[in-house]
């Protein structure tokens, strides 16, 4: 069982912190992260990457600071950062080839490793093209077989899932259920079906705070009774409703129009009617985007 | 991972154009010869053996001067010194020497190189960020070998041109002007004033000081360059600072209100006087430098300090390594 252990983990940048005393602690199994823009998530994917060092707190995996055993941690961790970046006059393969130098991986051992991932990432017919000539998708492609080359334990993906097409996206997720078992997955998203899908537990950062972590049964049974669906074809309600609450969802019908909204407080409407939460709905609630402070 | 980095270098259009920069320089020293060797061909010019020994005459004289001050003084020991190990004073043909001394510390190559090491080591890591690949390079486990392996090239490619660069001169110079003999002789027998030779080498110290001075300096900058690149995030950034530090040296020599002490320092040892006028500061005379108690020799001052900033260089890199690029 692989643990990780984040503790009171700060990251400055002058007067402001990206990250602000964040605590938790992730077991085998998929975790999103969610947040929106400029949360902090990044930072925090940084800093279990070791990319960047916290201002204060600790990581700790297996009982070891991750800083005690720098290269031992970054042998068992496979980072997917967002803005993932390849050598464009390399091929697939060579790419691939230089990056399991980086991870340390044997030749022998290597060109296996490489066959097989570049044939579940679907990259095999073009792996001796310059990766210079495809597609951002086939990009991140390249970018999750990278991830997956030393069989880490540790998985850090930074909105891997960008600029896939729905069945890459299907199938990338399939391929992080199959191998999570053994695995602690950090996965983060704007994506909410993605996390929705495979995420044993999510984790929502806010203003570089967490401000809750839990499974999804946790986290949308304290939405209960705070997400309505409202009918109206009452064009002055319709304003009203919009400019005092979060409205998640709004559909123009032709007798009425439809909203979901997110309200802590009892909605003052005959016709609202209270609806069993979705996902979508917890994200709207908690992250007011208007409000997110860029970091 | 040192091969990968070559390989990099090499794949890219930056190590192209270095590569093919290289091959022109050492292909065009065939044209390149000393003027007193194209003089020769005229009419008026003197012969070798008269030129050496007006050399000789000119030590001589300087040998018997009373020396008025302390730098007369020192010039005449020397020219005793000079004169007291020569062993023949009839000419002996130095041809090869003088002609692979010329081309090996030919200006042109040395600016050449230069532009060869800001072409290859302000982009070793800056090329990195911009691909975006740093981040991977940074969270594997092999990154200290990456990073030192740049840096290791930065110290290992300088030394491989310059000594394919040396080789190739070496077999162009044999090819043109017959075999090396006679590199136990003085070398006043090669050099245009005699008077200012630090000391009184053969051919063969002379030569090889100049070739361990030259790689020291190609060296300090491949190292300094990268410095550049690995506090850089573009290649701009990278290559107008190392610009401006190897300027600054010779920008210092202007400010005229600066101690004497340190102009003369500056004058000596800025890498552009180093690199355009290498010939005129290496293994020359330069004086003497009184500095509290002590009367130091302003060459050797300068070989030190020139090692002192490739050590500098070398400490701040795996500084960064450490803390900065992880920061």
């Amino acid at each position: 069982m692989n643990k990780l252990e984040i503790k009171n983990l700060t990251k400055s940048y002058g007067n402001k912190n990206a990250n602000n005393n964040i605590t938790i602690t992730l077991e085998n199994g998929v975790y999103g992260l969610l947040g929106p823009n400029g949360a902090g998530k990044t930072t925090l994917m940084k800093q279990i990457a070791t990319l960047i060092k916290p201002t204060t707190g600790e990581i700790i995996y297996n009982g070891k600071n991750i800083y005690s055993i720098e290269d031992e941690y970054r042998g068992v961790i496979g980072y997917l950062p967002q803005e993932f970046g390849v050598y464009k006059n390399f091929s697939a393969k060579s790419f691939l080839q230089y990056i399991a130098a980086l991870k340390g991986l044997a030749k022998r051992e290597a060109n296996k490793k490489i066959d097989e991932l570049l044939n579940v990432v679907g990259l095999y017919d073009v792996r001796n093209k310059a990766i210079g000539k495809f597609s951002g998708g086939m990009k991140r492609r390249v970018g999750i077989a990278q991830v997956l080359l030393n069989d880490p334990k540790i998985i850090i993906l930074d909105e891997p899932t960008a600029g896939l097409d729905p069945q890459e996206r299907t199938r990338f997720r399939n391929l992080l259920s199959a191998i999570s078992k053994d695995k602690i997955i950090i996965l983060s998203t704007h994506i909410i079906s993605d996390i929705e899908s495979i995420a044993k537990e999510t984790i929502m950062i806010k203003d570089g705070e967490m401000i809750m972590k839990g499974s999804h049964r946790e986290i949308l049974s304290d939405m209960n009774g705070k997400v309505y669906r409202i009918r109206t074809n009452d064009e002055n309600q319709l304003a009203e409703i919009q400019s005092k609450y979060k409205v998640v969802n709004l559909q123009r019908g032709i007798d009425f129009t439809e909203l979901r909204i997110v309200s802590d407080e009892a909605i003052p409407y005959v016709n609202a009617q209270v609806m069993e939460p979705k996902f979508e709905d917890v994200y709207m609630f908690y992250f007011d985007l208007e409000n997110t402070k860029e970091v | 991972m040192i091969n990968w980095e070559i390989k990099k270098i090499f794949k890219s259009k930056n190590g192209i154009i270095a590569l093919i920069l290289f091959l022109i320089i050492s292909m065009s020293m065939v044209f390149i010869k000393p003027n007193q060797i194209i003089q020769d061909g005229s009419e008026n010019s003197m012969s070798d053996e008269e030129k050496f020994n007006m050399k000789v005459e000119l030590l001589r004289e300087q040998s018997k001067n009373k020396g008025e001050d302390d730098i007369s003084e020192e010039l005449k020991e020397m020219s005793n010194e000079k004169l007291a190990a020569i062993k023949f004073y009839e000419y002996k043909d130095t041809m090869f020497w003088k002609v692979f001394n010329y081309r090996a510390f030919h200006p042109l190559m040395s600016s050449i190189m230069l532009i060869i090491i800001i072409i290859i080591f302000s982009n070793i890591y800056t090329d990195e960020i911009v691909s975006n690949v740093d981040s991977l390079i940074l969270s594997s486990e092999n990154k200290n070998k990456v990073l030192y392996s740049k840096l290791a090239l930065s110290i290992g490619i300088p030394v491989f041109l310059y000594t394919v660069y040396l080789a190739i001169q070496f077999i162009i110079t044999i090819m043109q002007y017959g075999k090396p003999i006679n590199g136990v002789l003085q070398a006043i027998r090669i050099v245009d004033n005699p008077l200012l030779l630090k000391d009184a080498y053969t051919i063969y110290n002379f030569v090889l000081l100049k070739i361990g001075i030259m790689f020291v300096i190609f060296i300090t900058l491949g190292v300094l360059a990268s410095l550049f690149s690995f506090v850089s995030t573009n290649s701009i950034q990278s290559t107008s600072g190392f610009l401006i530090f190897i300027f600054l040296g010779k920008v210092m020599t202007l400010i005229k209100y600066l101690p004497k002490e340190v102009l003369l320092i500056f004058s000596r040892i800025n890498f552009i006087d180093l690199i355009f006028n290498f010939n005129e500061l290496v293994g020359m005379y330069f004086g003497r430098l009184k500095l509290f108690t002590m009367n130091l020799d302003i060459a050797n001052l300068c070989f030190v300090i020139i090692i002192a900033i490739l050590f500098i260089g070398i400490f701040l890199c795996t500084s960064i390594f450490k803390k900065f690029l992880t920061r």
